[in-house]
Formats: structure tokens, sequence, C-alpha cells
């Protein structure tokens, strides 16, 4: 019993863990982080324009990476603050990245609510139109969903330009000033892919779920097929979509720093790109940040889910 | 091989074909010596009415660049770079990742178990901040202190050992469950070798996973190259040019003519000369469009018992009613008797 728990907390530490080795990446790959550091924040400061001078080797430097890992988890473990560097000067990382990392949260969550209501109304309605609609609108939504995330992006932004270029009116701000702070435009972005995807998935959902002999029944019974929809087969497929969170999760991360660049917004990832190449903590701290939370949920969540349905997470998997 | 029936492969398959094919022919005989260049534009009089970077469909179809350089050019020559950047490196990163998963299929099951646990992560970083921390110091800092080459050969590397982990982990994973099959136990009993398993059995059972997971990595460079583009990051290398020597106006520009540098490098003129921007992102979305097709079509041909076939549907509609005969007295009265119908 104790073996079990304990191998449960160890699996449950492991993602924790890997995010540790990502983020000392650099230490393994370069002999002279420290010099990196200098230089980068040297050329943030303006103070040189090049890097003629800095001696740099490329290899495998697996000791000065274990042991950056290690002094990182400790420092981590308790709880004393990670140093960083900006406009020249050290700053302790702790109160600090809170506010990216908030708005970044907000934007995250915002797109998730939006994505998961649109493709729900999406969805029911795809299912209900004629089949040759139907088909057509299926490959719609496939082929949107194909299309890079940047494309969607600088399509957005630009669609905004040229309307407030040919009527005067600015609909929602495009780029993100402090006294001005944008939302509406972030999430739009953020959301338009996994809705796509939710939307397809749903709709495999559904499909999977008119084959089985309930949906069959209530029609016997006399209970009309939207109903049936709406009702029955809704609710049994909304349980498996939440296996799809973590694929949306995915999306939503990599699409949001897409967003950040181009919008100027100052979250999260704008905070780990700007920092990252002068201090490589950074990196891990915010991965950390974005990770741990989301990765608490999701595995509680479907640990409940699993327990509740009687099924076992590498059945759906 | 049934897949190539599939007009949807097809499709998308003669796209990336042609466009990769197309720049090498065109680039043959159009080298970048001789690329299509209009500075200044004159109308009959010979009056200069425009300069570069001129609009599209003045002359220049879809355009020129700042040095008045064919937009049309650029693209169709950077083909080539961005299509066989990534097709190498989706390659690379599938063999390092099939061959490692196929190892540690083999080892006991805790160790498979752990690292897909710590791998894990991989799904939570996103790929472009990892590469972006590794790549930039390389390509942006120490430029100098390396030479050229061994830069580029550093940042295909890199992009090739991002991926490889994940793979691994699915290769593992599905050649572990592969094995749990009853007619391996079988196999095993005859004296099959784990080597003579793993060509005779398993091989056959992955390669149209690999092949849809190809694809996909395809899909997922070119995203990746694409976004370290946007963050001034070119795979290709980079060159600075002075605009402006007093006011020390400095941009970066890609050495080759790489549709991710391409977009990276004029992102900031989308305000105004926007098409500089829009065509090599219109590369993008045609090859990614492409690419998913094929991705889709095979999908549908190899995993045909997932819930991406839908026949249910059409099977509920189709179905009709049973026919009910209409018995005449007769016939009524003796089935009553008789219990059959002659």
């Amino acid at each position: 019993m104790y073996l079990l728990v304990l191998r449960r907390i160890v699996y449950f530490l492991m993602p924790i863990v890997g995010v540790f080795f990502i983020g000392a990446l650099p230490y393994l790959f370069f002999s002279n982080v420290q010099g990196i550091e200098a230089v980068a924040r040297l050329l943030e400061s303006g103070a040189i324009k090049n890097a003629l001078f800095l001696n740099q080797d490329l290899g495998l430097f697996f000791s000065n990476y274990l042991d950056n890992i290690g002094s990182l988890m400790l420092r981590l473990i308790t709880f004393s603050n990670v140093e960083y560097y900006e406009y020249q000067q050290i700053k302790l990382l702790f109160p600090t990245i809170l506010t990216p990392f908030y708005y970044s949260v907000k934007l995250v969550i915002g797109a998730f609510l939006l994505a998961i209501t649109t493709s729900l109304v999406l969805a029911l309605i795809v299912k209900i139109l004629p089949d040759k609609i139907q088909k057509a609108v299926r490959f719609v939504f496939f082929s949107l969903e194909s299309l890079p995330d940047i494309f969607i992006v600088v399509m957005i932004q630009y669609s905004m330009i040229l309307y407030f270029r040919n009527t005067g009116t600015l609909l929602f701000p495009i780029a993100h000033s402090d006294q001005n702070p944008t939302y509406f435009i972030p999430i739009l972005c953020l959301a338009i892919i996994p809705t796509l995807f939710l939307t397809r998935t749903l709709l495999f959902l559904l499909d999977d779920e008119d084959s089985k002999t309930y949906v069959e029944f209530a029609r016997a019974k006399g209970l009309r097929y939207a109903i049936i929809l709406y009702v029955h087969m809704l609710r049994n497929s909304l349980f498996s979509l939440f296996y799809y969170s973590k694929t949306v999760y995915w999306l939503l991360i990599s699409t949001l720093f897409m967003v950040e660049t181009v919008m100027a917004i100052p979250g999260i990832t704008d905070f780990m790109l700007d920092n990252g190449p002068t201090t490589p903590e950074v990196i891990t701290v915010s991965i950390l940040l974005m990770f741990v939370p989301f990765y608490l949920l999701f595995t509680v969540v479907s640990y409940i889910l699993s327990h509740k349905l009687g099924r076992t997470e590498e059945e759906v998997a | 091989m049934t897949v190539w029936k599939s007009p949807l492969f097809l499709s998308g398959f003669l796209i990336i074909v042609s466009l990769f094919f197309g720049s090498i022919i065109y680039s043959h005989f159009v080298p970048n010596d001789k690329q299509p260049v209009m500075q200044i534009r004159y109308d009959e009089n010979k009056n200069a009415i425009d300069g570069a970077p001129i609009a599209p469909f003045k002359d220049m179809p879809f355009g020129t660049d700042r040095f008045g350089v064919s937009i049309l050019h650029k693209v169709i020559d950077g083909a080539k770079y961005t299509l066989g950047v990534a097709f190498f490196i989706a390659f690379a990163r599938l063999f390092f990742g099939t061959l490692l998963g196929l190892i540690i299929s083999q080892l006991p099951k805790f160790i498979l178990n752990t690292l897909s646990k710590l791998f894990e992560s991989f799904y939570y970083a996103p790929a472009t901040i990892i590469a972006y921390l590794l790549l930039y110091p390389v390509l942006q800092i120490f430029t100098w202190s390396l030479p050229r080459d061994i830069q580029t050969i550093f940042a295909v590397i890199l992009l090739v050992i991002i991926a490889v982990p994940p793979i691994m982990v699915t290769v593992a994973s599905e050649t572990s469950k592969f094995l749990e099959n009853e007619f391996i136990s079988s196999v095993k009993v005859l004296g099959g070798s784990r080597l003579h398993t793993l060509r005779k059995h398993v091989m056959p059972h992955l390669r149209p996973h690999l092949s849809i997971l190809y694809s996909q990595q395809l899909i997922a460079t070119l995203l990746l190259g694409a976004h370290l583009g946007i963050l001034q990051v070119f795979i290709g290398g980079t060159d600075f040019i002075t605009l402006d020597p007093l006011e020390n106006n400095t941009v970066p520009v890609a050495m080759i003519n790489e549709w991710s540098s391409m977009i990276g490098a004029n992102y900031f003129q989308i305000r105004g000369d926007r098409w500089i921007v829009f065509a090599p992102l219109a590369g993008f979305a045609i090859t990614i469009l492409a690419l998913n097709f094929m991705v889709e079509a095979m999908k549908r041909q190899y995993l045909a018992k997932s819930s991406y076939t839908r026949r249910t549907r059409k099977v509920r509609k189709v179905k009709t009613p049973v026919q009910v005969k209409t018995l005449s007295q007769e016939q009524f009265d003796r089935i009553m008797k008789t219990g059959t119908d002659n």
C-alpha cells in the first residue's frame, strides 16, 4: 500500500522534474553560460554592439548541467527567491513575475472558456444540419484548423487594421499599452484554433455516441433526435471531451507566445523571452508557474473521473 | 498503398512536391544573381513614379521588398530551403526517435513508464521557447566566435533533439502495446529472436503510424521555424544591414530567402508594405494545409477503426423500415391455423 502511494507520488512528480531538465539545457550545451549572460546583459543595456570577444565552446557538459539542476531545485524547495537581471539591475523574481503571469492566465482561461462554449454551440448546430451541408461544413472546419496559428493571428490583426483604416473607428485595441490593456483580440486569437479542434473532437465523439444502443432505444421510444442530442449524447460525450483538455492546453500555450509577441502583451511568455537569455533560470520558474497549476488540475480531475466512470487512464489514452 | 487513391492525399502530395521541385528547377534557371530587381518604377515618359517597395500587381507580381527584389522570386526561391530543412529535420527526428523507442520497448517496463512521465513536461513547455533559449545565444550573441557552418549544424541538431523524446515515448509505448498481442508469444515459442520480432512483426505494424508521424513532424518543424523567425532567430544565418548609418538603424536580414526569416525580418512592415509579410505567410499556410490533408487522408486509411471514420450516422439514416406485408383474410386464417405463410 505504501509502495503504491509512493509510486503514485513519484510518477506525479516526474513531469515537474522534467521541467528542470528542460530549463537547464543551456548549461548542457554551452561551456560558458555566465559569459553568455554577461554579454546578453551588456547587449541589452546597449554598452556593446557585438560580442566579438566572447570565447565559447559547444559540447555536452553533463556535470555543469546536473549541478545547475540541483542548485535550482534546492533554491526552489527552500523557497529562496531567484534573482534575475533587468534594466541594468538585479531584481527578485517573485513579486515581479506575478503580474505578467496573471495577465497570461486571464488570457488562457478566457480563451479556454470561449473555446468551450463556442465549440459546444457549433457542434450542436452542425450535428443537426442535413448530411450534405454537414460534410461541407466539416471540411471547412478541418481546413481552417490546419492553418498555422501565426497566419490566423496576423490575419486577425490585419483585418482590424483594415477596418480601422476604412471606417476610422478602432473596434478593439490591437496592441497592448499600459493605459489601455487589451483583452478581447488576444483571447479571440488564442481561442480560434482550440475552438476548431474542440468542435471537431466533439463531432467525432457525438458520431461515436450515435451508434450506441441507448440512442436507438430513445428514438424507438419516440423521442426527437434533437432532444436526445442536446440532453443525452452531449452529456455522455462531455466526459470524454475532458481527456482532450491536455491537447487544448498545449494548443493554447503554443499560440499564447505568438499572440504575446505580435501584440506586445507583457505576459509570461514575453517575460520569458525578454529575460531568458540573460537569466536561464527564469525559463524554468515560468514554465513551472504555467505548468504546475494546470497539471494538478488535470491529474485531480482525471483521477476523479476515472474513479467515477470506472475506466482506467490507459483505456482512453 | 491505397492511400494514393485518396484525392485528399494526392492533392496535398502534389502541392508539396511541385513546390519543392518547382523551386529547385526555378532557381536553376533564375539563380540569385539574375533575380528580377526593380528599384524605381517609371511611366512612359521616363518619369519616376514609384520606388521600392513596389506594391503588388504593378509590373511586379506580388510586389518587391525594400531593396527592389521581386517577392515572387524570393518566395519561390525560398521554398526549397524551407521545405528541404523541414524534410531533413523531420526525418532525423523520426529516425532517432524510432531507434531509441524500439530500444526502450525492449527494456523493463518501468523504464518506459518513468521516461514517459518525465518527458510529459515537453507537452507543457512550448518547444519554441526552449529552441529560442538555446539558439539565441548561438545565432545572435556569439555569432563571431563560431564559424557559420557550425552554427547552422548546431541549429539543425538542436531542432532535431528537441522533438526526439516525445517521438521516442510514442514509438516505445506503441511497440510495447503491440508486443502484448497473443501471437507474439507464439513467435517466441517458435524461436523468433527479438530482432526478428522487431523486423518482421513490429515494423510492418509501425510503418503507417510512422508515416503519419513524419507528416506531423514536418508540420511541427515548419511551425517552429516560423515562430523562431518571428523572434528574429533565423536558421539560415543572419546578416545585419545598416539602413541609416548616422542613426545606427540596422536591421537583421536572413542570408537565404527562407520563408520564416522573410516573415521575421519584415514583420514590422505589416502596417505599411504588408505584401512582404503576406507572401511567405501564404506559402506557409498552403504548405501546412497540404500536409494536413495528407495526414488526414492517412489517418482515415490506416487508423480506420478510430472515430475518424464516420459511418454511424449514415447507417442510421439509410436503414429502411421492415416491409409490412398486407395479408388477405385467407392468408391470415392459414397463418393462424398452421403457423406458416404457405
